[in-house]
């Protein structure tokens, strides 16, 4: 029979292991290809391995604290309440494949809670429980999505005519497209609405694809519609209109602002309430080598939707988010994905460069009040580095199999810019980045995923909750 | 990089390349002359002035010597007294004793001198673990893995590291990595040694018999301490801190040797209570060890290859606790 005080003891132990264990949200943020999917695969994997290396190792994993020290015990995934699962395994597979490949574009919404349990180290922690745990939650989500969310604070008539100034200038007035037609004042009807919101999405795709390459599409759910089955509220494009309110009834600028109106409530918004109605940590990953490779508008397009994204997280009232749903985040990580498409010389002006967008004219970062960081992150190290010496001079190349290629090839990639690439940069042509083929990781399943940089990032996300 | 101006970037046609050693950890390269040029140049470096550290050892080494032998020559005079015959065999085995102890601390001091100074490595170390962004430390971690690798210890951490190391970790994450994953169980071994010395000094000087047997023990195991320490890291102090260290181990001993004489003399005169506070044999044993402790700390700052972070740095009362607390509850474990 046991005791009072054991009971007690007991009774205290369950005390202190609830108040050590740590929840928390982080938000990853990135447009479209930047390379979320790939980033919180191959962390996963890594983890989950990380929590079964002996003592004294620390796999891939050396910077994260709870690695380092040896105190991980355990990772588990567990999904989110009502929100799909991350397939997790499914992309794993593809990685891991005896013919690896990186995994699909994210079609729709998924997440996972990571429940990773510790041996706390910290004084207090050690004497009152053996082992606790921090658990973070992830949202995936498809990249044009977070282009809706400046949306939310427009009416129609506002968001109309920035969308058609913007689609007057540069590569954008060059594509045509029948929506552009469109007389405000006719009749609306069902089947002109459909015909107009195929012609807008087409007219987005085209400039989704090279050679436009442009990253500010909105509304982003017309490229990505996720598991809508009923279109109705997406039917509506820009069209030259003056104030919401002076519409005539019964034309197709009325029935537009209401469908605009109908996508913000019913589409946009319960996307925003369940990925970043409240979250913590913020990780933004900014696929800055894609802009490089994609040219100077291309560049430009990015950076502006970048800012208009961020822009809504900011935590004073400026901020949308932090306004709508009082969320707050008290650490940011900004990282350049890609990083193994360069030598690792190069990573200290990827940093730079990346520092150089996403801060505003006046070098303003957004988010101004939460720590920030800057990293150059590759979640899949495709690449070698190499000191060879060629045509006389000593430089560092790369070594990987260039995509579509068989052999492992040498490449010079050059250099990044430190600060945000001038007209002659572009006019030079300097700026050509290889994609590569993902290693070969199928003979050596257990040996994790290489990588770049992904245990600092997520040592400064989360490190500090390991006690 | 001036040749990137040149250059044009792009794929490499196949052969027209040939491997350079650096960005990769390199198996067993030479070591790198510049090292061994920072090694000399800190031996070879010319002093100027009156040498108070020289004096300090000659008149604490008379000091030692002068003490030991009024203690020893008390001892054997008392020895005598009782018998002619047991006085001879006295003096033949305090001779031996001490002859011994002090022979095992000349070799320990030429074994240390067997390995390489610390100081080069600990500048180049500095001056890497400061830049960030660069790769020119390759071959440095190379001449470092190869120098922790020379004991069994060292070489299982350095092939850990090893696996750790990417080529994309710049030279102040690869020495955040050594430090991580090479340096912190060396300490925890070097602490251990600590420990052990400063057991053992507080030991020996608590039942030796003689002040002139105490000061043998507590130099002879305060060097081998050093020198265990110099070969968990693979890198001994420089001559001029191998002096400092010598230094402390002697004025210890002259302490161990005095604290014995002053005891005798204040308890003859004063009376058994407080002659007990200041001569107890125990309380000058521990005393031997705190100091033993202490130079063991300062030994591995002069031997580690890389110096401490600020809120890493070994903790004296710590070490103390659990290496002297196991004098008086010896079922303690060793390690943390």
């Amino acid at each position: 029979m046991r005791t009072l005080a054991q009971r007690l003891g007991d009774a205290a132990r369950f005390v202190a292991e609830r108040a050590l264990r740590r929840k928390l949200r982080v938000a990853v943020t990135g447009l479209s290809r930047s390379g979320k999917t790939v980033f919180l695969t191959a962390l996963l994997h890594n983890l989950h391995l990380a929590a079964r290396l002996k003592e004294g190792q620390t796999g891939h994993l050396p910077f994260f604290d709870p690695v380092a020290k040896g105190t991980l015990e355990d990772v588990a995934l567990t999904p989110i309440d009502d929100l799909p699962a991350f397939p997790f395994l499914p992309n794993l597979d593809r990685l891991l494949d005896a013919a690896p490949d990186f995994p699909p574009s994210t079609t729709g919404l998924s997440g996972f809670a990571a429940a990773l349990r510790y041996r706390p180290q910290g004084f207090f922690g050690r004497q009152l429980v053996d082992s606790t745990t921090v658990e973070v939650e992830i949202v995936d989500y498809p990249g044009e999505w977070l282009l809706d969310l400046p949306m939310l604070e427009q009416s129609y008539a506002q968001w109309s005519a920035a969308t058609l100034q913007f689609a007057q200038t540069g590569a954008r007035a060059t594509l045509a497209g029948d929506w552009r037609q469109i007389d405000p004042d006719m009749p609306a009807s069902e089947g002109a609405l459909e015909q107009a919101r195929l012609s807008f999405t087409a007219w987005l795709q085209a400039c989704r694809e090279p050679p436009l390459s442009l990253s500010f599409l909105q509304p982003g759910r017309f490229l990505r519609p996720g598991d809508v089955t009923d279109l109705a509220a997406f039917r509506f494009c820009p069209l030259p209109v003056t104030s919401d309110a002076a519409l005539r009834p019964g034309s197709m600028a009325a029935a537009m602002r209401d469908r605009f109106e109908r996508y913000k409530a019913e589409i946009v918004r319960p996307f925003y309430e369940n990925v970043f109605s409240r979250f913590d940590r913020q990780l933004v990953l900014v696929d800055v080598i894609g802009g490089l490779n994609a040219g100077a508008e291309s560049f430009a397009d990015m950076r502006h939707a970048l800012a208009a994204v961020l822009k809504s997280f900011a935590r004073d009232d400026e901020g949308f988010l932090a306004r709508l749903f009082r969320s707050s985040t008290d650490k940011v990580l900004f990282a350049a994905t890609k990083a193994d498409h360069v030598t690792a010389n190069q990573f200290h002006n990827l940093r730079l460069l990346l520092h150089a967008m996403v801060a505003d004219d006046l070098g303003r970062l957004p988010m101004s009040g939460a720590e920030a960081d800057f990293a150059a992150l590759s979640a899949v190290k495709c690449t070698a580095n190499r000191r060879v010496l060629y045509q006389g001079q000593q430089i560092t190349v790369l070594e990987g199999i260039i995509k579509n290629r068989k052999d492992v090839e040498q490449l010079f990639p050059g250099e990044i810019p430190e600060h945000l690439p001038t007209p002659e940069d572009w006019a030079a042509g300097r700026f050509r980045f290889y994609d590569f083929e993902p290693p070969s990781l199928a003979r050596d399943r257990a040996r994790g995923i290489p990588h770049i940089r992904l245990d600092k990032a997520l040592q400064f996300l989360i490190g500090d909750l390991f006690w | 990089m001036s040749d990137a101006v040149r250059i044009k970037p792009g794929i490499l046609p196949t052969g027209t390349t040939t491997p350079l050693p650096g960005a990769v950890l390199e198996p067993e390269p030479a070591l790198p002359a510049v090292l061994q040029a920072a090694a000399l140049s800190e031996l070879n470096r010319p002093r100027r002035g009156f040498r108070w550290g020289r004096w300090l050892v000659i008149s604490a080494i008379t000091l030692v010597a002068g003490i030991g032998i009024i203690d020893a020559a008390t001892w054997i005079d008392d020895l005598f007294a009782r018998s002619t015959a047991l006085g001879f065999v006295g003096t033949a085995l305090f001779g031996a004793v001490a002859a011994a102890l002090l022979g095992f601390a000349g070799s320990e001091y030429r074994n240390l001198l067997r390995l390489r100074s610390a100081q080069g490595i600990r500048d180049l170390g500095y001056r890497y673990a400061q830049s960030a962004g660069t790769f020119e430390g390759r071959g440095f971690m190379t001449d470092l893995v190869k120098l922790t690798s020379a004991s069994p210890a060292g070489r299982a951490l350095c092939d850990d590291f090893r696996d750790a190391l990417a080529d994309t970790h710049d030279d102040r994450e690869a020495l955040q990595l050594f430090e991580r994953i090479v340096l912190r169980p060396l300490d925890e071994i070097a602490y251990g040694a600590v420990r052990r010395a400063a057991r053992d000094t507080a030991v020996g000087a608590s039942i030796s018999p003689v002040g002139g047997i105490d000061a043998a023990i507590v130099l002879w195991r305060s060097m081998r301490m050093v020198r265990e320490i110099a070969e968990i890291y693979g890198l001994r102090p420089t001559r001029l801190s191998l002096f400092a260290l010598v230094r402390r181990m002697i004025v210890t001993a002259a302490f161990s040797v005095t604290a014995d004489m002053v005891g005798d003399i204040v308890g003859a005169h004063v009376g058994g209570r407080i002659a007990g506070l200041v001569s107890g044999k125990l309380a000058e044993g521990i005393y031997a060890g705190v100091r033993t402790g202490r130079l063991g700390i300062l030994a591995i700052e002069q031997c580690r290859p890389l110096p401490f972070a600020a809120d890493d740095r070994p903790n004296l009362r710590q070490l103390m606790s659990q290496s002297l607390g196991s004098l008086i509850a010896p079922a303690a474990p060793e390690t943390r």
